[in-house]
């Protein structure tokens, strides 16, 4: 008997010791994980001209999107940042705003959808970014109402009240002639990266600088003059039925308005996304510069839509749509299907909405370096994607309100929980 | 331990016991020893002793019977015949004696045969052979096993097409027999098939056959489809004891015993499964094979909207007796199909009370059936209830499919002895009902459900007049109502009212409206009605030594629908909607006369059979446009049996025989290719929206048009050949067969284009807020007055799109011929006693190929090739393509092959009364290919990803696309023109150049092979109950078999899938 005794207490010590060793060690250490981190080096690489500007300041922001932990950094002077990350894969994007230049102001984004830490990396992982320059220009979108509101019994009452807002953003006037619209091929956000990207030289995956117009290309009709929008002024635009849905359906809006334009040709016969538009509306309709099928209604989705505003400079727009070369097929597609394509620099504004962390963006980073998210629980709550107030340029421009734009819609926008034309 | 000790101890055997055990085995050893001895010596003959005073013959029988017990078989009217009286005693005489006592110097003879007496009149013939061919007649008696009658056994004479029906004493009698080698089926419900051969040279007087019940006692059983061997054509039978081991629930269950077949999990809650398909079916694939019921055939030939096969899932298949799969050339007899037949036949005759449930994952069914004889020869009454639920998915109840089915089927042969008429009346009918709630968690009123009744009804008379003129008459007269009434109870809830298009004329109108929310109830409403009278005369005769049979037939059906067709409650049409009540469709009557002459020559130790005849039937429709329409099908079988021993031998070649066939076969066209229907193309003009709340005004311009007459339209015909052996080495029955049907005309819709003209009114025009529209019929001009200012008169409203668009007629016609080949071997190798098992292997080799270069228009999806968009033009040329390719699709053409085989055994122990069977399903390989022609030459191209042609032939496709051109293209001045370089390099014509999106479009493609195995059980319980339970892939094989052309795996075989079923029988 004793001797059993001795022989197992003797045992249970011996483990005991040795994994309190483990447990010694660890407190030792400051990170009970430091064997599963990472360092991640950042550095910024500005465009030619831009070197020696002032590099601190620039806003990164790193997204896991398996557990959606988000994680914001800013730049030093010399354009570095650092993070320590446990591995798995990241998306990351940048965001710097130069000074004015001319009226418009110099903004350098980009964005890497996959950025890959793994277990069996040694040391540090350093990545280069190379920033591109776009300029924030006078006309943004403000607005975009998509998701629907309730109708009087509970039910979803969507598609039917979409609209979006143009605003001018500057001091200048702007004209809206010629201005065209239209959204980024797919409608509604791919699960898989879109096939209008390729793998750069450093192996990260990159959306083409070329965007592919799905569907149709609408402008604003009028001689270069005929419809100017003072500083601080806005324009509506339906894109479904401009009609007064608030008769039957007070939580929507009133989109037959004197002023307000439409997305509306009688070649879309679909009276059911297409109503004729409300008297108000009469010589309001944007014209319809290209359709590129058959289909009886203009789509924009009500999940995850990515609007551009763009301008067709040089060339004569018609001529420009008309020609095959500025048209593509899907690559890799069957389908007859074209799509016009718009090179970025073109753009005014464009907004990536997503209804999922881990949907794939369609604009590039130029134009949009991240998302503005609006999940479907947001659905059918009469919330609208709305831009921030720029505080600081808003006092600098006398109290005329500036609206954020760094072409960045995860810091411009935010939703907004009414429809702001129903004020 | 005292544990080990009484363990030991078991084996101990107390001393008692052994003492008692060795007494009794000494006793029993004594007693076998002395009877083995009495049967050694020879059994003594009972002695027997009786008084006859006076009687006659039959009378001295029927005392025989009652004093002696024992059993006498005899025909009352011969031993009337004789008017000897017996007048003796007799004392200890054997039974022999006082027989030879009795018959002698009469005209009656006897035999005993297992302690029954048979007693018949002597032939007065003479028995050697009888050269001459006139009829004679064989008589006989059908027993069970216990020596006691069967009545209403059928006793089939097959080659001469006689048969008779035995009496309460289970006596029969079949007149005008003519001599030769005789095949005799005898069958009654309940008992076990006896199929014999025998010689028959004159007048017998005493057959003498014994029946088997039908258990898994018996030494052998089928649970596989066999060869049936006295009808020239391919043709399969399936019996009662197969189906009970499979569980056949849906009809289409059996397709897996043909040949290479494959088991499939059908569920009766799909629509478009339980469709049969035979050979692969046709170029209308399974629209050409026809399903009979009992003598009713099913028909989907008054369906308007789609050609398919009928769908079987209403039938009770608890009820079935037998099915038979038709292939091949089939007789004349059997019309309006291409690929073949599939027979079913009900039960009909005495049984027991029956009751059987039946389990599986997706489906329930409990069946009760009896069949009453109602005694004294006046015929059976079978009764038989079904009862199945098949779900869609087994975790949710609220999507099920229900089917009772009742039916009720009359049996009786009449005037037995000399000219006797079958007639079986049956009456079945089916209430079916699927249902589709939602889940009651989604707060939403809407459902929808579907119920589909029908009623079934058919009476067979089949007189055997046995003239000189007339062997046999049938009659035959079927109708059968299928009621289907499907409501949808929906919500629709939009922004505005909306326009509704419903004018039946053609013109500019304005447009109904629909309100902006509203709950609506569509109900189709379809009630089939079907009807057919046939009558068949056959006569046997023998010239010479060749026996010949022919035969004429005549029959008359109609088709047509009696519902109401598409109507929504309220009158609240939606957009489009044209009332169309489907009583308003003309039936479809159909003609149809055929004579067959069956020929069987016998050689020295063989024989050669030839079968011949012609069909002749038409369509009749009120209202149609095709004025001749017939059609005649010739149909020709023959058989030669080579080598023919009839001997017990058990090694070498036994038996050979090859047999070939010719035949046309035509498939009628259906209602929805003779009867033209009114078409409708609408185009919205103008839309506005007036006033403050919304108000719309709409109008629309219709045309109101038909699909062209085709003169030219062909009956949908196939052309089938056949040729095969049939050989039996070594009791190895083999069995091979090579068949090449080609579908020379099956029926298509060819769309032609046409331009239109319309034009638009400008909705940009302002319109006063109180207006009132007129449109004008002819022109589109629309005109609105303001009512606040009525002086001001009516303004014309300016047009805003002037345009011509294609828009497309249909015309019914004829697709382009397609072969379908195969070969089929069935291995039996019968069984092998000692481990009571027997093998079979079955496989089928298909190939099939089909190249289109017909021309096929297309309305490319464009608008306008080079006007602005915004004057909203449409595109105006129309691409004519070759069939198969478009703008996504570059081939024309295919061909594929595939082989698949099957092994079964079966392990049946009668002893336990068990039956297990073991089939391996395998897929050797499959393979198929796109195939490019026209004119001889390939028509697709290669061309890389940014569609620039690249040179180089299409099937070395490598890493490229591949694109094709239109054939040619025409404007709206209908002028064809043909399509060449200069037209691909014209941006106006690119939306037409068709290009697909991926590498291996012409590639060969297939995979390898791929197995599974499924295991049926059956096993009787004492007399009463037997259970079967199956395990279709019960090793879970679902392998990832890669395709050669994409490298993608996918997952092959069936899903595991078990099921149970226990019939009792009291």
């Amino acid at each position: 008997m004793k001797k059993n005794l001795f022989i197992i207490i003797s045992i249970i010590s011996i483990f005991t010791i040795s994994s309190c060793e483990k447990l010694f060690q660890n407190y030792e250490k400051d990170d009970p994980y430091a064997d599963d981190i990472k360092k991640l080096n950042i550095t910024l690489i500005y465009p030619d001209g831009f070197e020696e500007i002032d590099k601190s300041g620039a806003q990164i922001t790193i997204l896991n999107p398996t557990n959606g932990t988000r994680y914001s950094l800013l730049s030093n002077n010399e354009g570095k940042a650092t993070i320590n990350l446990q591995y798995g894969f990241y998306s990351l994007s940048v965001t710097d705003k130069g000074t004015p230049i001319s009226g418009s102001i110099p903004v350098f984004n980009r964005s890497i959808d996959q950025i890959q830490i793994a277990d069996t990396l040694k040391g540090d992982l350093n990545i280069n970014i190379e920033l591109v320059l776009s300029y924030s220009g006078q006309l943004i979108i403000k607005e975009i109402y998509y998701r629907g509101c309730a109708k009087p019994d509970g039910k979803p009452y969507e598609f039917y009240d979409k609209y979006l807002i143009i605003y001018n953003n500057s001091d200048d006037v702007a004209y809206l002639d010629g201005v065209c619209f239209g959204v980024i091929e797919p409608f509604a956000a791919p699960s898989s990266p879109t096939p209008w990207s390729y793998i750069n030289d450093e192996g990260q995956r990159v959306i083409r600088d070329t965007v592919p117009i799905i569907e149709a290309v609408w402008q604003f009709p009028g001689d270069g003059s005929s419809n100017p929008l003072q500083p601080g002024e806005e324009a509506v635009v339906a894109i479904a039925a401009a009609i007064d849905h608030t008769i039957l359906y007070p939580n929507s809006v009133n989109l037959d308005v004197q002023g307000y334009w439409v997305c509306y040709n009688q070649i879309y016969t679909n009276a059911n996304y297409h109503p004729s538009p409300g008297p108000n509306l009469s010589n309001h309709w944007l014209n319809l510069l290209w359709k590129g099928s058959t289909l009886k209604a203009y789509g924009f989705s009500t999940a995850s839509p990515a609007p551009v505003l763009f301008r067709i400079p040089d060339v004569d727009p018609q001529e420009y749509v008309d020609n095959p070369e500025n048209r593509s097929r899907k690559p890799g597609a069957s389908a007859a299907t074209e799509y016009v394509l718009i090179p970025s620099e073109w753009i005014l504004d464009g907004v990536e909405c997503l209804n999922s962390v881990t949907l794939n963006k369609r604009l590039p980073a130029s134009v949009d370096a991240t998302y503005c998210l609006m999940t479907d629980a947001d659905r059918y709550l009469s919330k609208t994607a709305h831009r921030k107030i720029d505080s600081e340029a808003t006092e600098k421009a006398g109290g005329r309100i500036v609206y954020m734009d760094t072409n960045n819609s995860a810091n411009d926008f935010y939703l907004r929980s009414t429809q702001s034309i129903k004020e | 331990m005292n544990y080990d000790r009484q363990l030991f101890s078991l084996f101990k055997v107390p001393k008692q016991v052994v003492t008692t055990k060795l007494k009794g085995l000494a006793i029993t050893l004594v007693f076998t020893l002395l009877s083995s001895l009495s049967i050694l010596k020879g059994q003594v003959p009972k002695q027997y002793s009786i008084d006859f005073k006076s009687l006659t013959i039959e009378e001295s029988v029927k005392k025989m019977q009652t004093q002696l017990g024992i059993k006498f078989f005899y025909d009352s009217e011969s031993l009337k015949t004789e008017k000897k009286i017996i007048l003796k005693s007799f004392n200890d005489n054997t039974l022999l004696d006082i027989l030879n006592y009795i018959f002698e110097g009469t005209n009656l003879s006897f035999k005993i045969v297992n302690n029954v007496v048979t007693i018949a009149l002597k032939s007065t013939k003479a028995e050697k052979h009888n050269p001459g061919n006139s009829p004679i007649s064989i008589r006989g008696v059908i027993t069970d096993k216990l020596n006691n009658p069967i009545e209403m056994a059928s006793i089939f004479l097959l080659d001469q097409k006689l048969w008779g029906t035995s009496n309460s004493g289970g006596f029969f009698n079949i007149k005008g027999v003519i001599p030769g080698n005789v095949n005799i089926q005898i069958s009654c419900l309940g008992y076990r098939l006896l199929d014999t051969l025998v010689s028959i040279k004159g007048d017998i007087d005493n057959f003498y056959f014994k029946l088997d019940e039908e258990s898994l006692k018996l030494e052998s059983v089928t649970v596989t489809a066999i060869e049936n061997k006295n009808v020239l054509n391919t043709s399969l039978n399936i019996n009662r004891q197969t189906l009970d081991h499979l569980q056949v629930i849906s009809p289409t269950d059996i397709m897996s015993l043909l040949p290479g077949g494959s088991t499939v999990n059908p569920n009766l809650f799909f629509n478009y499964e339980n469709i049969f398909n035979i050979r692969g079916g046709d170029g209308n694939g399974s629209f050409g094979t026809a399903v009979e019921i009992d003598g009713i055939r099913l028909s989907s030939n008054n369906n308007l909207s789609t050609i398919s096969g009928v769908n079987t899932r209403f039938l009770s298949t608890s009820n079935f007796e037998s099915v038979e799969v038709i292939a091949g050339v089939p007789s004349v007899e059997y019309g309006d199909m291409t690929s073949g037949l599939v027979r079913i036949n009900q039960k009909k005759g005495r049984t027991p009370y029956s009751v059987s449930v039946s389990v599986r994952p997706t489906t329930n069914q409990f069946s009760f059936s009896k069949g009453f004889d109602l005694t004294k020869e006046r015929g059976i009454l079978n009764l038989n209830m079904e009862h199945t639920q098949a779900y869609q998915n087994p975790v949710s109840p609220y999507r099920t499919y229900i089917r009772d089915g009742f039916g009720a089927i009359y049996s009786n042969t009449f005037n037995r002895e000399k000219r006797p008429v079958n007639l079986s009346i049956s009456l079945n009918g089916t209430i079916g009902r699927l249902n589709t709630k939602p889940d009651p968690d989604i707060d939403d009123n809407t459902w929808a459900s579907v119920a589909n009744n029908s009623v079934l009804f058919g009476a067979n008379a089949n007189w055997l007049i046995n003239s000189k003129y007339i062997t046999a008459l049938d009659f035959n007269v079927n109708a059968s109502y299928t009621d289907d009434i499907q409501k949808t109870y929906e919500y629709f809830s939009y922004a505005t009212t909306r326009p509704a298009i419903n004018v039946a004329e053609s013109g500019y109108f304005e447009t109904n409206y629909i309100p902006v929310q509203f709950y609506n109830l569509k109900i189709v409403d379809s009630k089939g009605l079907n009807f057919s009278a046939n009558i068949k005369a056959s006569l046997n005769k023998k010239i010479g030594p060749i026996f010949n049979r022919i035969k004429l037939g005549l029959g008359w059906r109609s088709d047509g629908n009696i519902g109401q067709g598409e109507y929504y409650e309220d009158n609240l049409s939606p957009d489009g909607y044209r009332p169309r009540p489907y009583n308003e469709i003309p039936f479809l009557h159909n003609w149809n006369s055929y004579i067959e002459d069956n020929i069987t020559i016998p050689l020295k130790n063989t024989s050669l059979s030839m079968v011949g005849g012609v069909r002749v039937e038409g369509n009749v429709v009120k209202g149609m446009d095709y004025k001749n329409v017939f059609s005649t099908s010739p149909r020709f079988n023959v058989r030669y049996t080579i080598v023919d021993k009839k001997d017990e031998r058990t090694s070498g070649l036994k038996k050979l025989g090859i047999r070939g066939g010719w035949g046309m076969m035509e498939k009628l066209p259906s209602l929805s290719v003779l009867y033209p229907a009114d078409k409708y193309y609408d185009i919205m003009v103008y839309s506005k929206n007036y006033g403050t709340e919304n108000k719309y005004f709409y109008a629309a311009k219709t045309n109101v048009f038909r699909d062209f007459f085709n003169p030219n339209l062909k009956w949908s015909r196939s052309q089938n050949t056949e040729i095969g052996l049939d050989a039996n080495i070594s009791n190895i029955n083999v069995s091979l067969i090579y068949y090449k049907n080609r579908s020379i005309s099956p029926y298509t819709t060819e769309t032609i284009y046409q331009p239109y003209f319309y034009n638009k009114t400008d909705e940009n025009y302002t319109v006063p807020g109180n207006p009132e529209f007129n449109v004008d019929r002819e022109t589109g001009d629309i005109y609105v007055k303001d009512l606040d200012n009525p002086s001001l008169g009516a303004q014309l409203i300016p047009k805003s799109v002037i345009d011509t668009i294609f828009i497309a007629t249909g015309m019914q016609s004829n697709g382009e011929p397609s072969t379908r080949q195969g070969v089929e071997l069935i291995i039996d190798f019968g069984r092998i006693k000692s481990i009571n098992t027997s093998f079979r292997f079955d496989a089928n080799y298909s190939y099939s190929k089909g190249v289109d270069t017909k021309l096929k228009e297309s309305y490319p999806s464009s608008r306008h090739s080079t006007l602005p968009t915004n004057l909203g033009r449409s595109y105006e040329y129309i691409a004519y393509y070759l069939m198969g390719t478009g703008t996504y699709q570059t081939y024309n053409g295919y061909w594929k092959d595939a082989l698949r085989a099957n092994f079964t055994t079966t392990t049946h122990i009668p002893a336990i009364r068990l039956t297990v069977s073991l089939r391996l399903e395998g897929s050797l390989f499959t393979r198929e290919q796109n195939l490019t022609n026209y004119n001889g030459e390939e028509w697709a191209f290669l061309i890389d990803k940014d569609g620039n042609k690249v040179d180089g032939s299409v099937y070395n496709q490598k890493e490229y696309y591949t694109g094709v051109w239109p054939v040619a293209y025409k404007g709206f001045d209908g002028i064809i023109h043909p399509f060449t370089e200069k037209e691909a390099t014209d941006s106006r014509f690119a939306p037409m150049i068709g290009r697909d999106s991926n590498v291996y479009t012409y590639v060969e493609d297939g995979s390898g092979a791929y197995f599974m195995a499924n295991l049926n059980f059956t096993k009787e319980i004492g007399d009463y109950a037997s259970v079967s339970f199956y395990a279709n892939n019960f090793t879970k094989s679902n392998p990832y078999i890669r395709s050669w052309a994409t490298g993608i795996k996918t997952a092959r075989n069936i899903s595991f899938s078990y099921g149970a079923t226990l019939r009792i029988k009291f």
